[in-house]
């Protein structure tokens, strides 16, 4: 056992304390924070214009930031959509071959529809050609960028969104009721760059973005759903307003940190939120994404699930649209009931997106014996290798 | 036609697919969420080079097709029954109804067999109940399948004899006379345990005697 239980045990039992600790410090510096909130409440309009000044990426509020909505009446029919995405990484050491997989759960539930179908699908596609493998720069084709860990993250969500604006289309296409498209985690998804003006956030956000594209004209509001959400930009906001500099500040009174420090928007908006009920709707301003976005701007709010503060991240056209507003919250209500603390249709999608390691193990023996049948040696490296078969 | 514990009703007869063989059992899933064929009843695999394999389903179970997926409790309020069902569209689609049946036979080039067969059931071949001809004729051949029955491991043993009984009996349209045949066969299967004979045959005549 490599592990050194009675080692981790000791710290274990110190970070305990320690959390502890920071839990108790964490309640007291949200009380310094009311002076600062209750007084920023009304005038969101003033911090609004403050965050259009900031660089960093913060929250712009669109209304009063304690604006509360209760959950709208249910739909008595509508359909949920859903995708969710995995991926096998090109394997360095395994020999067999550079190919990712992206494999995309694609899930359609019509509630209250008795004679529509259910689909629940997986979708599975190898990368394998050079095209697949290297992103290239259009400008210069000898940049070139392999497709692997953080671009290939990048890829699958690209993919995941795809197949939910092709199944908004058909949806849109039966003309049934309403329909909520939904995907888990964040519109606002990273690509590392390795230089400024890079191609590759063109390339991934402009794809992604042609998506977002597809599901406004098929009229299916989409939405992001992060569960126990971290999201911090109001704090990033507030953090702005007072400077940061907790010796100069009103708030933190000479305090030898900031009292936003370690807190999230759910401590700071989450607090007064009760079960289905959720905040206003602010706009997330972020130089990265903001160019390439446009009319999809991210905007989020925050939803109180009974159990933990849900941040749900809307694109600008759902956001000011009331009726596709009202439904998405109205969807994610049954939705979380029917799953539980955490969207049903979203479940079944990662339900059918997820990549069992005897998954893993049939794709490897499948590209080995097809190697074979050709006669091309496949062999693991030599570090592989000696994992696989321990000595001593 | 099917048989709900000896009751006949005219639903027609749900297809399986076998899902695991080998030569004792093949554990097949129902096309339809709850369309096992009923308990001891004869079902039949057939396969493309002539060999017909008989089974006498001996377990069926309902649960998540994720064997890590538990089914939960699901009822809130009024919602309960069939309205879960209809409140959650997806259900049908994640769990699934599978029926585990013992092999007792087998029958090729016309002939039927009451022993083991030469090969197991195809996997993904379609599983059908027999029909009462079927029945007939594989029991008219004898009843020796019955050992095989009682032979059974990890069913209840007991149980599965006396349905298969009462099913069988009510199936062939004769029951008493076919009561009387099987009683003699069990009889002589169990000549040593005259109080566990008298318990399966209880259940054969109870259960005849009220529903057929």
């Amino acid at each position: 056992m490599p592990l050194d239980l009675l080692n981790v045990s000791t710290q274990v039992r110190q970070m305990g304390e320690l959390l502890a600790v920071r839990r108790g410090d964490q309640s007291r510096r949200l009380e310094l924070l009311n002076a600062m909130l209750a007084a920023y409440t009304d005038r969101w309009q003033d911090l609004a214009d403050l965050a259009e000044q900031v660089k960093e990426r913060v929250a712009v509020p669109t209304g009063p930031l304690d604006e509360r909505l209760p959950a709208p009446d249910a739909l008595k029919t509508y359909t949920a959509l859903a995708t969710d995405g995995a991926e096998i990484d090109p394997d360095r050491h395994g020999g067999s071959g550079d190919f990712f997989l992206i494999n995309v759960g694609r899930v359609r539930i019509p509630y209250g529809q008795p004679h529509r179908e259910v689909e629940l699908r997986s979708v599975s596609s190898l990368g394998f050609t050079e095209e697949d493998l290297f992103i290239v720069d259009p400008r210069d084709p000898r940049r070139q960028v392999p497709m692997r860990d953080r671009h290939l993250d990048a890829l699958r969500t690209v993919e995941e969104v795809k197949a939910l604006a092709d199944l908004a289309e058909s949806e849109s296409a039966t003309g049934a009721g309403p329909a909520v498209a939904l995907v888990d985690g964040t519109l606002l998804f990273s690509v590392l760059e390795e230089r400024p003006r890079d191609f590759l956030r063109t390339r991934f956000y402009s794809d992604y973005v042609a998506q977002l594209e597809r599901m406004r004209a098929a009229r299916v509001p989409v939405a992001a759903y992060a569960s126990r959400s971290r999201g911090v930009d109001l704090v990033n906001l507030f953090r702005a307003v007072c400077g940061g500099t907790p010796l100069a500040c009103d708030v933190c009174a000479g305090a030898h940190a900031c009292a936003l420090r370690g807190l999230t928007d759910a401590h700071i908006l989450g607090r007064d939120l009760r079960q289905w009920q959720r905040t206003g709707v602010f706009r997330v301003r972020s130089n990265v994404h903001d160019p390439f976005f446009g009319v999809h701007r991210a905007y989020f709010f925050l939803l109180h699930t009974g159990e933990e503060i849900a941040r749900v991240e809307v694109p600008e056209w759902v956001a000011r649209d009331f009726t596709m507003l009202s439904n998405v919250h109205s969807v994610l209500v049954d939705q979380i009931g029917k799953g539980f603390g955490y969207p049903a249709v979203l479940a079944r999608a990662d339900d059918r997106a997820v990549i069992s390691l005897s998954d893993r193990t049939v794709l490897d023996t499948l590209v080995r014996q097809e190697l074979a049948r050709r006669g091309v040696l496949a062999r693991p490296s030599a570090k592989l290798h000696r994992k696989q078969v321990r000595t001593v | 036609m099917s048989a709900l514990n000896g009751v006949h009703t005219d639903q027609p007869a749900q297809d399986g697919e076998v899902i695991e063989a080998s030569t004792t059992e093949f554990l097949a899933q129902a096309q339809q969420l709850d369309g096992a064929p009923p308990f001891g009843s004869f079902v039949q695999v057939a396969t493309d080079d002539g060999l017909t394999i008989l089974g006498v389903v001996a377990h069926v179970q309902t649960s998540g097709i994720d064997p890590g997926a538990r089914a939960i409790m699901r009822g809130h309020d009024d919602v309960r029954d069939d309205l879960i069902y209809q409140e959650n569209p997806d259900l049908p689609l994640v769990l699934r109804t599978t029926y585990r049946a013992l092999v007792v036979g087998f029958t090729e080039g016309g002939s039927i067999y009451q022993f083991l067969p030469p090969r197991p059931a195809r996997l993904h071949y379609s599983v059908t109940q027999c029909s009462a001809a079927a029945v007939k004729t594989f029991t008219d051949t004898g009843l020796d399948y019955l050992g095989a029955l009682l032979a059974g491991s990890e069913v209840p043993t007991d149980e599965l004899l006396a349905a298969n009984i009462r099913v069988t009996a009510s199936m062939r349209g004769e029951p008493q006379a076919f009561l009387q045949h099987a009683g003699k066969e069990l009889a002589q299967l169990l000549h040593t345990d005259y109080g566990r004979l008298t318990a399966i045959l209880k259940r054969c005549v109870l259960a005849q005697g009220t529903y057929a």
